[in-house]
């Protein structure tokens, strides 16, 4: 049996043996491993498990070849010009903090600004937020259009030549579009900010160009990949790594050290002091493969016909609100929609479609500045005001089937029998 | 579903909560969040000289939320601040440890035992009384 059939992708993920009944729809939090990746991680376990860097017995260079491999690989995917522009991580929020700490930090100074958007998930926010405060520089925050993309128009007007950085989502966790980053990277440039990306949410639906994104900065977390958790990525523009500073210090980023100071390697390795994550590296590397072995193509054409019938079912339930209003968001395409059911609260149907074995994300998905915007600009809906303040997320992966959305929708529809206050069906 | 979490007492009061979106005027107030799925309550006690006279609460929250707040609503005017206090401290005693039961008039909340998860859900109401007594004891 090829287990990368594309009818049934669903077999090459054993989490759908041990649970055959499972509906997964929350991959935008975390995505399942398939099995090639799992037999990764386990033979570097088994056989080629050394320290990197470190020793000169055969297993550790080994070790070190490997970490170097991948890196070369994910350079590929991201279409990064070389190696030594990607550093590894633990994941997307370790590696926005390097960035701030790192490279942001030491120059920040009072009335200097940071812009990001209103879309952007905590781990893109809290850290700029803190950072801003710490210095005495100020947070701005732009909008979205409508159809609720980051507003480019109004991007131009809050940066100007004190903004440092801009950092965007390619991808809202909660709307699910893709953002127009070349036109926001154009306003960066022509203001002289940095711009930083977070690809968390883009990598495993769509090919990665920083170059095209025109970004300095390139974030994104291994486990949204397949490759489970464990390694993140930060990619580093190579006319700014000479700015970064190690901030955190340990083994394997020095020239030399004494008591009296230390000298620290100039090269991307300065991020990755200490042992490095080499299981979840070579699974990363294992992930890319496999996702590069389905090809884009097939991802986009199965995420398209997901999308048909979601809003095929959607059409027929109007008591189902989305973020953004529903015809908007249908053209647009969305890799995950967020939605609310009149009168039930998502903890609620999050916790019903659990007795279905349906998986999917309830709350603010990390991103409460964004459900507050929304809940703002609805104040005059009165079903808006009173749901908005939280939502429900069904994102989808390569393992997901058309029955997933059937199953979805019959189940929400018993959470809309079993809760709705006020029923307007 | 008998072994639901969505029993049919705790969905009556879902649906028709006591004391939901009652604005007591003079009351004082105490707000609670859960952060981990986003309920929202606002609660509104009007007491004099030690008795509380009567709740309400306000705010987005999920049905067990709301059930709880609801139970508190109706159970708790009449009562002391202590005796209120006292039960509060009963119910998370109860919804903690299998060995002690629910106190009766919070019945519809017992079996939440199992569904440990939303245990979190049901106290916020009650926190949130507790924190508003804490406010009142301090001044």
């Amino acid at each position: 049996m090829n287990l990368l059939a594309t009818s049934n992708l669903k077999n090459a993920f054993p989490a759908f043996e041990t649970r055959p009944e499972l509906v997964y729809l929350d991959s935008a939090s975390t995505a399942l491993v398939p099995r090639p990746v799992i037999e990764r991680i386990s033979y570097y376990l088994a056989c080629e498990h050394a320290n990197s860097q470190r020793g000169l017995y055969q297993l550790s260079v080994e070790a070190t070849a490997l970490l170097e491999q991948a890196r070369e690989a994910v350079a590929k995917f991201i279409h990064a010009d070389s190696a030594n522009t990607i550093a590894f991580c633990s994941g997307a929020t370790e590696a926005l903090n390097l960035v701030a700490y790192s490279w942001l930090r030491p120059q920040l100074q009072r009335g200097d600004n940071i812009v990001l958007s209103v879309a952007e998930h905590h781990a893109n926010f809290l850290v700029w937020q803190s950072l801003c405060r710490e210095v005495g520089a100020e947070l701005r925050v732009v909008g979205l259009d409508k159809r609720g993309y980051i507003d480019v128009q109004e991007l131009e007007q809050l940066c100007d030549n004190q903004t440092r950085l801009v950092a965007l989502t390619q991808v809202s966790n909660v709307l699910g579009l893709v953002n127009d980053i070349p036109a926001c990277a154009k306003v960066a440039r022509a203001c002289g900010a940095a711009l930083l990306v977070d690809g968390a949410q883009a990598v495993a639906h769509m090919a990665v160009d920083v170059n095209k994104l025109g970004c300095d900065f390139y974030v994104f977390s291994g486990h949204k990949l397949y490759a489970g958790p464990g390694c993140g990525v930060l990619y580093v523009r190579e006319d700014k790594l000479a700015k970064c500073q190690p901030v955190k210090l340990g083994g394997g980023i020095v020239v030399k050290v004494s008591a009296e100071g230390a000298d620290y390697i100039k090269s991307i390795q300065k991020f990755e002091a200490g042992t490095v994550n080499l299981a979840a590296i070579v699974a990363l590397q294992a992930a890319i493969n496999f996702v590069q072995h389905i090809g884009w193509s097939q991802v986009k054409t199965q995420q398209q016909q997901l999308n048909k019938v979601f809003w095929n079912e959607l059409a027929h339930r109007p008591w189902i609100k989305t973020l953004i209003e529903r015809e908007l968001l249908a053209k647009s395409e969305p890799l995950l929609v967020s939605f609310m059911l009149d009168g039930v609260h998502s903890h609620d149907i999050a916790a019903l479609l659990d007795q279905h074995h349906i998986a999917l994300r309830a709350g603010r998905h990390c991103a409460e500045p964004l459900h507050r915007y929304y809940a703002h600009k609805t104040a005059d809906n009165s079903v808006a005001k009173h749901t908005v303040s939280t939502s429900a997320r069904a994102s989808f992966a390569m393992y997901n089937q058309q029955e997933d959305i059937h199953a979805l929708f019959n189940a929400l529809d018993l959470a809309y029998e079993l809760f709705a206050v006020n029923k307007n069906k | 579903m008998s072994d639901s979490l969505y029993q049919q007492q705790l969905l009556a009061l879902h649906q028709q909560p006591t004391g939901f979106a009652v604005e007591l005027p003079n009351a004082l107030e105490h707000s609670a969040v859960n952060a981990v799925c986003g309920d929202e309550i606002r609660l509104q006690l009007c007491c004099e000289q030690q008795t509380i006279k009567a709740l309400s609460f306000h705010g987005d929250s999920c049905a067990v939320c709301r059930a709880s707040a609801s139970l508190l609503c109706e159970q708790l005017p009449g009562l002391s601040l202590e005796q209120a206090q006292q039960l509060a401290a009963e119910l998370e005693a109860a919804l903690a440890d299998d060995r002690q039961n629910v106190p009766e008039p919070l019945a519809p909340l017992a079996h939440l035992k199992r569904h440990p998860i939303r245990i979190q859900c049901a106290l916020l109401p009650w926190q949130a009384f507790v924190n508003l007594k804490g406010g009142i004891d301090a001044n």
